[in-house]
């Protein structure tokens, strides 16, 4: 699935957003988050060798894979969040998509806070 | 996960509205609302299968 698909899909489902838009709002936002799940549904297995490719440089330097696994997923609840809440955006729902948003800051602090609390510890055992 | 479901949704909308003209014309508003009520409801059954498709791929991808 090349970039050049990905901008054709994209294009074609704008055209098809414009034409509707007028008389059915609503099919209008379906075709939008449509058109954003085929080009996600499609970029998955890119981000497959990805995930894979970095868990396997991180078992050769032997980083913590704790630390790894929360980069992997903040990345993907970010991912989740902008995704919904760009579709709510271009509903015209503002005050929803500022919701996720605020969802997905405190998911990403919540998946965070064990290694902040071990980095604060280690700092503290250095200290003392 | 084709752009064919891009087209069968446009398809519909178009439908949708196309029928709504023609009923509004007719002077059947309250079925006119309920074409449209009917085109959203399938397009949601469609749509619906597609985001926990790709959700779950998500999930278990970023092991959320």
């Amino acid at each position: 699935m090349s970039i050049v698909q990905i901008g054709v899909i994209g294009l074609i489902c704008v055209i098809l957003i414009i034409n509707i838009r007028r008389e059915n709002p609503q099919i209008a936002v379906l075709l939008s988050l449509a058109g954003g799940l085929i080009i996600t549904f499609n970029l998955m297995p890119i981000f497959k060798s990805i995930i894979e490719l970095i868990t396997q440089i991180s078992e050769k330097i032997d980083v913590n894979f704790k630390y790894i696994s929360m980069i992997i997923k903040i990345v993907g609840i970010a991912y989740i969040a902008e995704f919904c809440s760009q579709i709510c955006i271009d509903a015209g729902e503002g005050a929803v998509a500022s919701k996720i948003e605020l969802a997905a800051k405190v998911f990403i602090i919540a998946a965070s806070l064990p290694v902040i609390y071990g980095l604060i510890q280690t700092v503290n055992s250095l200290l003392s | 996960m084709e752009i064919t479901i891009v087209f069968q949704i446009a398809a519909v909308g178009i439908l949708v509205a196309v029928l709504n003209q023609v009923l509004i014309r007719a002077g059947r508003e309250e079925q006119a609302m309920m074409t449209t009520l009917a085109g959203l409801v399938v397009v949601l059954f469609w749509i619906i299968q597609y985001i926990s498709n790709l959700f779950e791929t998500v999930q278990t991808l970023f092991r959320l």
